[in-house]
């Protein structure tokens, strides 16, 4: 415990080296905004601890929604701090970008695979829902793609495919492209948290393989989706 | 828990739809108009392709039938007839005729007595074709204008449960007889679109896992892929010269329009913008149609092979999309509030109107002579294909089997 301690002040002391303040709780960002505004760019500390060697965390302000505007995220680009041990890290935020939560190399995620299995683990969500004709994340599902965000930088070797689907309103090619847009939503807020973008594949399945085959609202709203599907799973 | 009953009743509900299949096709009318061309249709010697005709016709919304239990007396073909009676009728013309073999018919004048037109048609192995290729003579004699009852459709079928189902790519005869399977798959198939020879269909297939464009020659079977690019391969369109295929492609990160040798090759970007652009359909050899959701909600935009700043075409609803154009004739599905309909507007003057009434309207595909459209809607819980007049005042519900139908691609003229 005592010595957990001593090595998160460590971590904290080499990200935000130079820095007066305490770092602020990493919070979602509740703006959703599907044409994004340019965060600051961030800038971290460089400190060094130890051997071993983590990621910055590239700041998710702003966009992340995979908008008309673009598919990069256009958040400022947090500290590159390296840091070694295990713990976890953080990135700093920097002038008007906050810093995502901190890359880490193996082993710095509080998850491991073994926790795609266990039901009671945030990561067996597998399905974010979103709002009609949106590709923006909803509030409430950032917990969770910042959790599976947080394994799959940890374990650069796991790959997902991001599924997008649509409900049957509409035309069905231009869901195939809306369905799309989801999926790049999910990757594009993941990658801000340490998904490398090679880990991840999209498709876009428009309104073609419903999750309810019923018609309304409350079938269309389970149909409205982006599935997580972990390849060799 | 919940939701593991959802999936309980949708196994369960789609058990009884497997058990209820194999219904006979029939055509459903749903509206006619009683202001067209007064025409009646009386029952074939030897035959009942009279009933093939007569749905045909009404199709269009320009016809108005006539029941033959009107005419008065016997008629039959070669005979003489009284014009009183039938001029009494409200029948302008009178369709008479025998089968024997071949079909034999001739339009007669109730007004004057005579003879206007004497056809032949030929046996061939499809006898409801030969009642089609009468209904063009008919349409073409009565209107001036060329008809497209002799042509086809392709269509997407799926059945079976939810995250589950099999997927059928389907050509049949215009009016939904005749249906042969094409494709069968697990994986979604979509957008099939004809080529202008009406030989090979292009469509999108998730077979692998991901969206390729293929095209397969009807007759042979044999399949090629065209578009295996990264990211989204979507909605292939045949230019009329058969010479390219349109698509959208999202290789550069987000969808736009391209353009490819039919054969293979030559691929090259016609738009450039951050949006969603998709679902091109070529108005000439030279002119695309497209959605694209630049302004913030899809709308239709033209441009040219050559490339460049699409202009924008709808200004009427907040959402327009899926493209498909005769001559001047713009079919597209309208969002109205709740509601997508199928809208037909003229591109010169941009004026509009909906033709469809059904709730969720979609994947409108013009004839070929541009007086109907073919769209998917829903009835009893399903989809289902119906056509419009292009004039909007009728509707029929084409026959196809009991699973969930959806995209259909209207063929061009096939001889």
């Amino acid at each position: 415990m005592h010595r957990k301690l001593l090595l998160s002040c460590m971590l904290a002391v080499g990200v935000l080296s130079g820095c007066q303040t305490a770092p602020r709780p990493l919070e979602p960002i509740p703006d959703i905004n599907a044409f994004g505004g340019a965060g600051g760019v961030g800038q971290g500390g460089t400190g060094q601890v130890g051997t071993g060697q983590g990621q910055g965390g590239m700041g998710g302000n702003g966009q992340y929604s995979h908008g008309a505007g673009g598919r990069n995220p256009q958040g400022g680009q947090g500290g590159a701090g390296q840091y070694g041990g295990n713990g976890q890290g953080q990135g700093g935020y920097g002038q008007g970008g906050y810093g995502g939560a901190g890359m880490a190399g193996q082993g710095n995620s509080p998850y491991t695979p073994a926790d795609l299995n266990n039901p009671s683990s945030i990561l067996a969500q597998r399905v974010i829902y979103f709002d009609y004709d949106q590709a923006r994340i909803r509030a409430e599902y950032l917990p969770v793609l910042e959790a599976h965000a947080s394994l799959l930088s940890a374990y650069p070797n796991l790959r997902v495919r991001l599924e997008g689907h649509a409900d049957e309103r509409g035309s069905r090619e231009y869901n195939v492209a809306l369905s799309e847009r989801r999926g790049y939503s999910v990757r594009d807020y993941m990658a801000a948290r340490g998904l490398k973008n090679q880990q991840a594949e999209i498709v876009g399945y428009g309104e073609e393989v419903p999750a309810s085959l019923g018609h309304g609202e409350k079938s269309w709203s389970e149909n409205r989706r982006v599935e997580i599907i972990y390849v060799g799973e | 828990m919940k939701r593991q009953l959802i999936v309980l009743l949708v196994l369960v509900s789609g058990l009884f739809a497997s058990l209820t299949s194999r219904a006979e096709l029939v055509i459903r009318i749903t509206d006619g108009t009683n202001d067209g061309i007064p025409v009646m249709i009386v029952p074939f010697q030897g035959g009942d392709l009279a009933g093939v005709i007569e749905a045909d016709l009404q199709r269009t919304g320009l016809f108005t039938l006539i029941d033959p239990a009107k005419a008065g007396q016997a008629l039959a073909m070669g005979q003489p007839f009284q014009t009183e009676p039938l001029r009494a009728s409200g029948a302008e013309y009178v369709i008479v005729g025998k089968q024997a073999g071949s079909l034999e018919f001739e339009i007669l004048n109730a007004a004057t007595g005579k003879r206007t037109a004497g056809y032949r048609i030929a046996q061939i192995a499809s006898t409801r074709r030969m009642g089609h290729k009468a209904a063009d003579l008919i349409f073409e004699r009565l209107t001036g204008k060329r008809g497209a009852f002799d042509t086809q459709v392709a269509y997407v079928s799926a059945s079976g449960p939810a995250k589950a189902q099999t997927y059928q790519l389907i050509v049949a005869d215009a009016d939904g007889f005749n249906p042969r399977t094409i494709l069968r798959s697990n994986k979604p198939v979509m957008s099939p679109s004809w080529s202008p020879d009406g030989n090979r269909l292009a469509y999108v297939s998730f077979e692998s896992n991901r969206s390729v464009i293929y095209t397969q020659d009807l007759v042979s079977g044999e399949k090629r892929t065209i578009a295996d690019h990264p990211g989204m391969n979507a909605a292939p369109a045949w230019s009329p010269d058969g010479r390219l295929i349109a698509m959208s492609l999202s290789q550069e990160g987000n969808p736009d329009i391209y353009l490819m040798d039919a054969h293979g090759g030559g691929l090259r970007q016609i738009t450039t913008s951050k949006a969603i652009e998709t679902e091109p359909a070529w108005a000439n050899n030279n002119t695309l149609i497209y959605t694209s959701d630049q302004s913030g909600s899809p709308q239709l935009y033209r441009t040219t092979v050559a490339g460049g700043e699409g202009s924008r075409l709808t200004f009427t609803g907040e959402y327009n999309a899926a493209p498909s154009v005769v001559g001047n004739i713009v079919a597209m599905v309208r969002d109205i509030g709740s509601t997508n309909r199928i809208a037909l507007m003229n591109a010169s003057s941009s004026d509009s109107k909906l033709v469809s009434e059904g709730t969720y309207d979609e994947s409108p595909s013009l004839a070929p002579n541009g007086e109907m459209v073919v769209y998917a809607t829903e009835a009893g819980g399903r989809g289902v294909l119906a056509v419009a007049s292009a004039n909007g005042k009728a509707r029929q519900v084409l026959a196809t089997q009991v699973d969930d139908v959806r995209d259909p691609a209207w063929s061009p003229y096939l001889d």
